[in-house]
């Protein structure tokens, strides 16, 4: 509906290379990890460097260049699709260069969030090798519990699912900003599946269309903060009749 | 070509040297031995020091296995090791030509071989020659050359063996004034001053044309009372038929290692039940004050191990050389360890090398004389400058990177220096390199601290001219 399911099998591509290139990364940073406790005289005082070096191994492995890349260029793909899907619901519109503008904000907000997905990861390494150094762990014991520390980072563990969230954020806010300053209002749209959230379920099935307000306390719900595959959607009042849904008085889910 | 000659003697090495042939049959012993033929004379040695070594089948379990001689031989054989740098001359088509001709002539492995020739057996020479108006080189061992000097030493008469003729021994005579071949029933035959001279292959007439003998000797040592030294490296080789006598014995010992002898004793002894000896036998042995008890082989095996490694260890230190080099471990060694553990035999190799630069001068010398009586016209300079490079232990990246950022710190030295020297580049390449590589870490740190996102494919996407 209103082309919903192409911009998300567009947004499914690009996580599924991103996490191709993060699995890559997350093997390089662990070589890169295990090479830095060879070449290191591991002491007290340097390891309270071990965040700069695991921050320059996420560099070197290619960490910002794939979330650059994510949020700089992949991401480029959906804008098209979200106006003509703003179309299918009877709105048209384009981006001006301020929308420009607010968009490159919002990247840059939205990379920052994998750089401060990094640095807490150093910091978190850094802190645990400061204390196996004041432990007498011999180096070896040291790389193998900082490989095993790292692998319980949300770095590693979770950034795919940063990711999933980032990208449903600017294509919500690509959508939102589209849509300013026009008359509509808005639709909660998405697949209804053995995976889709209660909560989701239960607006999905309400089918009703909010207001501006209305729309920011369900965008804002925290039962749908990560990786939800829905998205809510500008369309005129005539459209929204026209496909049976009814006016919200505010959502009971 | 390989001496014919046969030896034999109830001592390998202790011959007394009492003539030319006594010398050849010592040296025909250790060049068999430098090419890993050296079975006979272990078996000689083992009848000589264990009559019983045929009753007990000794002698179907030599071990030759470890040639002791030729690897201390070969490791200390090391002049030409890291390559040698000939100067001929300034001009660099007659520097080319000159390479060329050394390299076609294989002057690099002869001299190779020569060394090894020398460490070997003392003395060697090389020999000059003309074949189809090119330059020929031979080497020439102890135990196919007899020599006559005079009161200095230097050569007078050079023989050479090329080989067996029916019941006779071809050789090669050199005099200053003649080139002959003669054919003698045995060595020592072949300094009569009756014997006839023939024409050597290939040549019309008897007379030396050169006027002078065309052998360059090499010696690895001061040689004041006598040409050929006979004696030096005995040690090394009767260590070798040691080694393998002991080996011998180690293989025999092996096959008693896992089980171990019964010995029963008594007063008055009356029967011993249960000969035929298994696990679940139990020995009854009768008499007065009888006991059993078992004779362990195991710490015999363990000991004559122990002074087999003893007498490597020896030998390795006598020469110079590191016992690591005798043992398989999975510690390298790099560079400042390294260099110390090599410090004696790298002293030795360097007083080679002194000596070999006197025997590549010796070398031109001669080529360039027979050149020149010859018309040959092919040695086109005058002299040659001979230089071997200095050893070089490998060190770990990460221990050099080190050093280098520790002399930038001190300021004695900085990275466009480092940058020549690794890389050949001059001064503006390297500062360009090195201006280039600055740029391109700084831009990678800018992506670490601030990822840069593009505008304009932004723009172009959602349809606006940036």
């Amino acid at each position: 509906m209103l082309g919903q399911e192409d911009q998300q099998k567009e947004i499914e591509a690009i996580i599924k290379t991103f996490d191709g290139d993060m699995a890559r990364i997350i093997l390089e940073v662990e070589k890169l990890m295990a090479r830095w406790f060879l070449t290191t005289n591991v002491t007290s005082l340097t390891s309270l460097e071990f965040n700069l070096a695991f921050e320059k191994a996420l560099a070197d492995s290619g960490y910002y260049t794939a979330v650059n890349k994510m949020v700089g260029e992949d991401f480029n793909a959906l804008f098209p699709m979200i106006k003509e899907g703003l179309e299918l619901g009877g709105v048209f519109s384009t981006y001006s260069t301020d929308d420009l503008a607010r968009i490159m904000a919002l990247k840059a907000v939205e990379v920052n969030k994998f750089s401060v997905l990094a640095s807490t990861a150093g910091t978190t390494l850094r802190d645990n090798l400061y204390k196996y150094t004041l432990s007498d762990y011999t180096i070896e014991d040291m790389a193998k519990q900082i490989a095993i520390d790292f692998k319980g980072t949300n770095l590693s563990r979770h950034s795919t699912t940063l990711a999933n969230t980032v990208v449903g954020e600017m294509q919500q806010s690509s959508l939102d900003l589209l849509a300013e300053g026009l008359d509509g209002v808005y639709l909660y749209v998405g697949v209804n599946d053995s995976v889709t959230r209660d909560y989701c379920k239960c607006i999905l099935k309400e089918k009703e269309y909010y207001n501006s307000t209305q729309k920011n306390q369900v965008a804002s719900d925290k039962r749908r903060q990560y990786n939800c595959r829905h998205r809510l959607r500008f369309v005129t009042e005539e459209y929204a009749k026209e496909q049976g849904y009814k006016k919200s008085n505010g959502t009971n889910c | 070509m390989g001496s014919q000659l046969t030896a034999t003697s109830n001592n390998t090495v202790n011959i007394p040297m009492s003539s030319d042939t006594d010398r050849i049959k010592k040296f025909t012993y250790r060049n068999n031995m430098l090419n890993d033929n050296f079975y006979s004379q272990v078996e000689t040695e083992l009848n000589n020091v264990y009559s019983k070594s045929m009753e007990l089948g000794l002698l179907s379990q030599i071990d030759d296995t470890n040639n002791l001689f030729r690897m201390v031989t070969e490791e200390i054989s090391k002049v030409y090791d890291n390559g040698v740098t000939r100067t001929f001359d300034e001009n660099e088509i007659i520097q080319e030509d000159m390479t060329t001709l050394y390299q076609d002539i294989g002057l690099d492995d002869i001299l190779t071989q020569s060394n090894i020739y020398m460490n070997a057996f003392n003395d060697c020479l090389l020999q000059v020659g003309v074949k189809d108006g090119n330059f020929t080189v031979k080497l020439r061992r102890p135990d196919n050359t007899i020599v006559v000097t005079n009161d200095d030493l230097e050569l007078e008469e050079v023989y050479v063996y090329v080989g067996d003729n029916d019941n006779s021994q071809t050789w090669y005579g050199y005099t200053t004034e003649e080139m002959f071949k003669i054919e003698v029933a045995r060595a020592e035959d072949v300094l009569k001053k009756d014997n006839t001279k023939f024409t050597q292959d290939g040549t019309e007439s008897t007379d030396n044309k050169l006027g002078f003998i065309p052998f360059v000797s090499i010696h690895n040592g001061f040689r004041d009372d006598t040409f050929w030294q006979m004696y030096k490296g005995d040690d090394l080789v009767k260590g070798t038929i040691q080694v393998a006598i002991k080996l011998t014995f180690l293989n025999h010992l092996i096959k008693m290692q896992s089980f171990k002898q019964l010995v029963a004793t008594g007063s008055n002894l009356q029967q011993l039940d249960g000969a035929v000896i298994d696990p679940q036998t139990i020995l009854f042995l009768e008499g007065q004050d009888t006991n059993i008890t078992t004779l362990d082989l195991e710490s015999n095996y363990k000991a004559l191990w122990e002074t087999i490694q003893s007498i490597n260890n020896n030998i390795a230190l006598n020469y110079k050389i590191s016992p690591n080099m005798f043992r398989m471990s999975g510690d390298i060694a790099s560079g400042f360890a390294l260099k110390m553990e090599n410090i004696r035999l790298d002293g030795f190799i360097g007083k080679q090398q002194i000596r070999y630069i006197g025997v590549e001068t010796r070398l031109f010398n001669m080529l360039k004389s027979v050149d020149d009586v010859l018309k040959l016209g092919i040695i086109k300079s005058d002299k040659v400058s001979v230089t071997f490079p200095i050893n070089q232990y490998p060190v770990l990246e990460s221990d050099e990177l080190d050093n280098q950022e520790k002399e930038i710190n001190l300021g004695l030295t900085n990275a466009v220096n480092i940058l020549m020297e690794d890389k050949g580049l001059t001064e503006d390449e390297a500062i360009e390199e090195y201006n280039e590589n600055i740029k391109y870490r700084n831009n990678s740190n800018d992506m670490v601290n601030k990822p840069t996102l593009t505008e304009t494919g932004t723009a172009e996407a959602m349809g606006i001219k940036a």
